[in-house]
Formats: C-alpha cells, structure tokens, sequence
C-alpha cells in the first residue's frame, strides 16, 4: 500500500504539493490525470525517494519513505518500477544491456549470464522487443524505448510500477499497445500500480480509480466512471479540453510560475 | 541588492558545489577496491582518457619542448650559456610543464566530456533510474571515470615529457649547434637528484605525483558538475564550461602548492 498523508512541496516559492493525500491499495491501478506542469511527476518522484517533502509523510508498505534509511530507501525502492517518462535508458548500453542491468547489478542475486540472459529474453519477448536486444536506445524509437524500459522495469519483478506518462509523445496505435501493456502487467503479475497522464482515454482503460490534480491536491478521486460523470467545473473543463483562454487563468490553475 | 544577492549566491553556489565536489571525490577513492568488478569500464575509461588524447597530447609536447628550447635558446645565447638548455628544458618539462600541459589538454577533452556525458544522463533522468534500482551511481559511472583519468594523466604527463624533451633536443641541434648525444647526457644529468620514496628522479616524480592529483582533480570536477546539471541543454552547457574553467584554476592552484611543498 503506498500513502501519502499531507504532503508539501514547494520549488523556489512555487508550491506544487499542498496537504497532498494519497492512498493506493494493494493490487490497484490509480491513474493521476491532470494538466501538465501541475505536479504529477513529483509525487511519483516523492514515492520513490528521488525528492524529499517539505512536510508530511510518504510510506511504502508500511515503511516511511521521508525518514527511511540508505537500506531501508534500498528496499523500497527495490519493490518499485519506476517507467520514467522518456524511457531513460541508458544511452551506451544496448537494449539487452539495460533489461539486464537491474539484475547483474543485484549482487545478492548471484545469477549466472544464462540465467541472466533468459530472464531478459522473456521480459523482452512479452513487450515485443525480442529482437531489439543489440541495438542502442537511439537508433529505436519512442515507442520502443517505453518498452524496453518496461521490461527493465518488469525484469526485476517489483511489487509496485510507476507510470510517469507512459503514453507521453506516442502515436494513437503505440499508445494503445502502451495501454494493452499496463493491464497485462497487472493481470499477470498482480503489481500495485500509479499512472500519470494527461492521456484520458489510457486512464479510463486502466484505472481501477483515478484522481485529477488541481492547485497541489488531488480535487476529485473515484471510479472512472464517477469522475467522468463529476459535476466540479475544473474537472469538466479538463475531460472537455476546453481550451485556457488566458495567462490570467493559467495562474489561476497553478500552470504559470 | 541585486549584486549583493547575485554575490550571496555566487558563494553559496561555490561552497556547495566545492563540498559535494569533495565528497564525491573521496566516495570514488573509496569505491577503488570495487575495481574488479568495473574492470571492463575502467579500461573503457582508460582507453577513452588516455589513448584517444596521445595524439593531441604527442604534438602538443613535441611543441612545448620545441617553443621551451627556442625561447630560452635565444636568451641563453645572448649570455653565452647556450649548452644550459638541456638542463632547463629537463628540470622545466618534468616539474611543471608536462603535468600542467597535460592537465589543461585533459581537462579541455575528458574532463569537459565527462560533465557533458553525466549532465546528459542527469536531465534525461537516466541517472535517476539509476538510483531507482538501487544501483550506486558513483559506483557505476564516477568510480571508472575517476580511476582512469588517476592512472592515464601521469601516463601521459610522462609521454610529454619525453616528446617534450625530444622537441627541445630538435632547436638544439638545429638552431643552438648543441650534439643531440651532449642535449640528452645533459638532461639525464639535470634529473639526477633522486626521489625519496620512489627509484625515480626527484623532479620527474614530483611532476608524476602532480600529475596523479591532476588526474584526480579533472575526473572529480567533470562527473561533480555532470552529476548536478539541471535544465535541460542549456544546463549540460552550463555545467560543461563550468567544469573547464574550475579545474583550469585547480590545476593552477594545486601546481603551485605542490611545487611549494616538494621544493620550499
């Protein structure tokens, strides 16, 4: 189970977390949706230690990730899968290189190459990736550098994955390949699971509850279903696309400095 | 106030960067005994800081001899001291301008690359999953990048010395009518004085060990500005220039302590 009890964040004076409370149930895929530039990133980036919190408490299945120690941040994070949103590869190893890199680098692992080797076989196999195994992260695209983070992420068999904008930048067929991905995650491997996106149609198709941000908080959480039939006139504006017709209003929703 | 908050932060900015500077420098000393298990990366690194620069370094130190010997020739000829070049040249390349030439070629190719290369993986967040996996960046990427660059700089500071002292032999003969046989049997004489700790001449073993901090220096200063880019290219530029331009004035700075310490 991951919480987040009254979170604050602030980056030079402007505050993107404000008592931001979060609860995500084990087994479940919570979607974050929300304009861009509002926070959705930070709270992934809070989970996993990678920023600290002003104020408030962050824990991990139990475990309180703003006061943990370098061991105890070394086990959470070992429990988490974080798809960061541009892949993040690393840029001079292949894409085998990468999948495998979680595991060679686990020394209480002790796995010989040929185990190695065929745990990313599979990981790579079942995001379609199989024969991509010896090429470097940029001469594939977008697309396939999502998916072979995936499988970096999935090979090293976490018990929580965090989506940051999975769909981020992608052809309408990727995406849905992205999407069909997610819920396979799931199904197979029973993972807690957060998404970030502003992608509505991939937050409907994988949530099983989803929230929307505004101004720091999560303003409306529930089903799918309940927050596409929300009555609150920020959500609605933002399931609508209706456009932002100025600087004034942008302030207004925390997305100008 | 402008200026006086732009100077605040200007000290603030320096304090902490020269103390994570500092603790990164010594957590990748620290990490030296994990050398096996980063040997393929560390000659990666070696290759990278110490063979793709020869050629560069070769030409560079064949001119510095060259320019060292032209220069002095014509003032030492003007008091009639002319046979005093091998000495000059000797004492000159092996104290201090084989070290520092090789530190500013090295600083300007691999320490330069190193922040570009680590500020890359910074804002591209790889440095990130990195740690999200529990992998030890320092551990991965400083330490390889760090050893190497200790190991190749002093290598290489010897190769100008020699190339140097080959180049300073050239104007010798060709310009000062010195015998190359006289030149060379002069320069070995200069770098008699022996070393205490070392079977080595003194003055080759402090340029050496000058060299060896060199190395450490350009490393720690490249991968510290690297690993604290921010902001996109602009930031990896950023933290490119500001990596040359601290370990040009550390050089400086370091070469002149340690001439002070070795020869007070």
């Amino acid at each position: 189970m991951i919480t987040l009890e009254k979170v604050n964040k602030a980056f030079a004076g402007r505050r993107v977390l404000v008592d931001y409370d979060l609860q995500v149930n084990d087994g479940e895929t919570f979607v974050i949706i929300g304009p861009s530039g509002i926070g959705k990133s930070v709270t992934l980036k809070h989970i996993v230690g990678l920023l600290q919190p002003d104020s408030g408490t962050i824990r991990v299945d139990g475990v309180d990730v703003t006061n943990a120690n370098p061991k105890e941040l070394r086990d959470v994070r070992s429990k988490i899968g974080f798809l960061f949103q541009g892949g993040a590869l690393i840029n001079w190893m292949t894409v085998g290189e990468n999948v495998a890199l979680p595991l060679r680098e686990n020394r209480t692992l002790r796995l010989k190459d040929a185990e190695i080797e065929a745990m990313c076989r599979e990981k790579l196999a079942l995001v379609n990736m199989a024969s991509e195994a010896n090429k470097f992260p940029d001469a594939i695209s977008g697309g396939m550098r999502k998916r072979a983070a995936l499988a970096r992420v999935l090979v090293a068999k976490p018990g929580i994955v965090l989506y940051d904008e999975p769909t981020a930048g992608l052809d309408p067929r990727m995406s849905s390949t992205i999407c069909n991905l997610i819920n396979d995650v799931k199904r197979q491997f029973g993972v807690t699971a957060i998404v970030v996106t502003h992608d509505l149609p991939l937050a409907y198709a994988v949530g099983d509850r989803m929230g929307m941000m505004h101004l720091g908080k999560l303003i409306e959480v529930g089903t799918p279903a309940e927050v596409r039939a929300s009555k609150n006139p920020i959500v609605r504006d933002f399931l609508e696309g209706r456009p932002i017709q100025s600087v004034e209003e942008e302030s207004k929703l925390g997305l100008a400095p | 106030m402008d200026i006086l908050r732009f100077g605040v932060r200007f000290i603030s900015d320096s304090v902490h960067g020269a103390g994570y500077t500092t603790r990164l420098c010594f957590a990748a000393v620290g990490r030296f005994h994990g050398v096996l298990r980063r040997f393929k990366m560390v000659l990666e690194q070696m290759y990278v800081c110490g063979i793709k620069p020869l050629p560069v370094v070769v030409i560079v130190g064949i001119f510095t001899g060259i320019i060292l010997a032209y220069q002095t020739g014509l003032e030492l000829d003007r008091f009639g001291q002319r046979e005093k070049i091998a000495d000059i040249i000797g004492i000159v390349l092996a104290r201090e301008m084989g070290p520092f030439i090789t530190g500013l070629i090295l600083t300007a190719s691999v320490g330069a690359a190193m922040a570009a290369e680590l500020g890359t993986m910074k804002v591209s967040e790889e440095i990130d999953a990195i740690e999200v996996m529990s992998i030890d960046p320092i551990d991965l990427l400083v330490m390889p990048r760090v050893l190497a660059l200790t190991i190749m700089c002093p290598l290489l500071a010897f190769v100008v010395d020699i190339v140097g002292i080959l180049g300073g032999g050239f104007i010798s003969e060709s310009q000062l009518q010195i015998p190359w046989t006289l030149y060379l049997r002069q320069v070995a004489e200069s770098l008699e004085t022996p070393a205490k700790t070392l079977p080595l001449p003194k003055d080759l073993f402090t340029g050496l060990l000058k060299a060896v901090l060199f190395g450490l220096t350009i490393a720690s200063v490249g991968c510290s500005a690297g690993l604290r880019a921010t902001g996109g290219a602009l930031g990896v530029g950023r933290a490119t220039r500001g990596a040359v331009v601290i370990a040009f004035t550390l050089l400086i700075i370091f070469g002149y302590y340690m001439t002070w310490f070795f020869y007070p």
